[in-house]
């Protein structure tokens, strides 16, 4: 039995027929890649001025985009407040969104402009997410969202160089007017 | 004329996955007084690799194809069983693409880890009863007035979200507890139900599909 490629056919043949071999080869590598960046971990860019200044902070100087690696793996299990996640739009399932966790389950948020009440408590399983800049949509306009919502967190800035590293959420200065859940039980 | 070969063949494709059944290889090598390799125990890092390769695969097919999962609960009764039903689920209709009112979807509970199956009774801009119809009990704390509380509540549902209520409503806990859901939470669509017996697979249909056409004009 002949192998492939060194049959009777001519070249042309031949370098099709290894052409084909080495597509299929590379073709069977596409579901881990899939799998490895849908569920484990994905480098994405930040789009627009939500989370200024901390994400894309020349975004009215230059087109410049951050890119940043977003970690997958129990994104919505364990939060913590200050972290930045990503996820999905509750107006819009389509839309991924970034914002900063503000409140958890249970904190009592004194909130901003658009929200109709001064005063929110987060239920069970919600989070309050804010964005760093004033140009933002965020929990002030459609209010606590699902945890289950959250499809990934903000671990690296991987571009542009000189902020690149890991994201210290836990340095960053935490927002007035939240009223922890454990300091008010 | 040489005969006909396709440019790839199931040899190829087998090669490629680093599946090697026939041992005609080891025939061809100069050296054939060595015993042929055990086709999956003589390659243990292809085996691995290919393995890792099919798991991929499958979690995706499980992911954005077709997934069965066993119901339990009372909550549907009498569509689904309490207990014995699996269903077929439609992972295209994840986030609520193309689902309509009417039909059944299993979805990420907003308030806990878990995950139900329930009716879809309104999309975003619907206007949906917020409490139980024929019962005075409110069950809806947040942003309930005098003028909402009772069996006429109605509200209309926000951009982005759905009204998700089960067919038993004295036995399940739905949207009248936790307020409009959002479609990012719909993980897929019920097609059928699956029972023992492969006669007994049925498919699900949206009940409003065959009412007759109406106007709301007039």
């Amino acid at each position: 039995m002949a192998r492939w490629g060194s049959g009777a056919a001519g070249p042309q043949a031949r370098f099709f027929r290894q052409f084909s071999h080495h597509l299929i080869g590379f073709a069977t590598w596409l579901p881990p890649l899939i799998w490895f960046n849908t569920f484990v971990a994905e480098a994405t860019f930040i789009h627009g001025p939500s989370m200024y200044p901390f994400l894309n902070p020349h975004y009215n100087e230059s087109l410049r985009q951050d890119l940043c690696l977003v970690y997958k793996l129990y994104a919505h299990e364990n939060l913590q407040r200050g972290m930045v996640v990503t996820f999905r739009s509750p107006e819009d399932p389509n839309q991924i969104t970034v914002k900063r966790v503000v409140g958890l389950e249970g904190d009592t948020v004194r909130t901003r402009a658009p929200y109709p009440f001064e005063y929110v408590h987060v239920p069970s399983g919600h989070v309050w997410v804010e964005g760093d800049g004033d140009k933002t949509k965020d929990s002030n306009t459609y209010g606590p969202i699902s945890a289950r919502l959250i499809t990934g967190r903000i671990t690296h800035i991987l571009s542009p160089w000189n902020r690149a590293g890991r994201v210290k959420w836990w340095e960053h200065r935490e927002r007035d007017g939240v009223r922890r859940e454990a300091e008010s039980l | 004329m040489p005969p006909f070969r396709p440019p790839f063949s199931f040899n190829t494709i087998k090669s490629r996955l680093h599946i090697r059944f026939n041992t005609t290889k080891s025939s061809t090598t100069p050296n054939s007084t060595t015993p042929p390799k055990n086709p999956i125990f003589g390659h243990p890092f292809r085996t691995l690799i290919a393995t890792a390769k099919l798991v991929a695969f499958t979690h995706l097919f499980i992911q954005y194809g077709f997934y069965t999962s066993p119901a339990a609960g009372p909550s549907m009764l009498p569509t689904m069983e309490v207990l014995g039903e699996w269903m077929l689920v439609s992972k295209w209709h994840r986030f609520g693409r193309g689902v309509s009112v009417g039909d059944v979807v299993v979805f990420n509970i907003p308030i806990n880890d878990g995950h139900g199956v329930k009716r879809v009774l309104g999309l975003p801009g619907d206007y949906v009863l917020v409490n139980t119809p024929h019962s005075s009990a409110s069950s809806l704390e947040e942003g309930v007035t005098e003028e909402n509380r009772g069996e006429k509540a109605m509200m209309q549902i926000p951009k982005g979200h759905c009204w998700l209520v089960g067919d038993n409503m004295e036995a399940s806990r739905d949207s009248r507890l936790y307020g409009p859901v959002p479609l990012a939470l719909i993980r897929g669509k019920v097609v059928a139900k699956v029972r023992q017996h492969p006669w007994e697979f049925q498919w699900l249909r949206n009940p409003l599909d065959t009412l007759p056409e109406y106007s709301l004009e007039g």
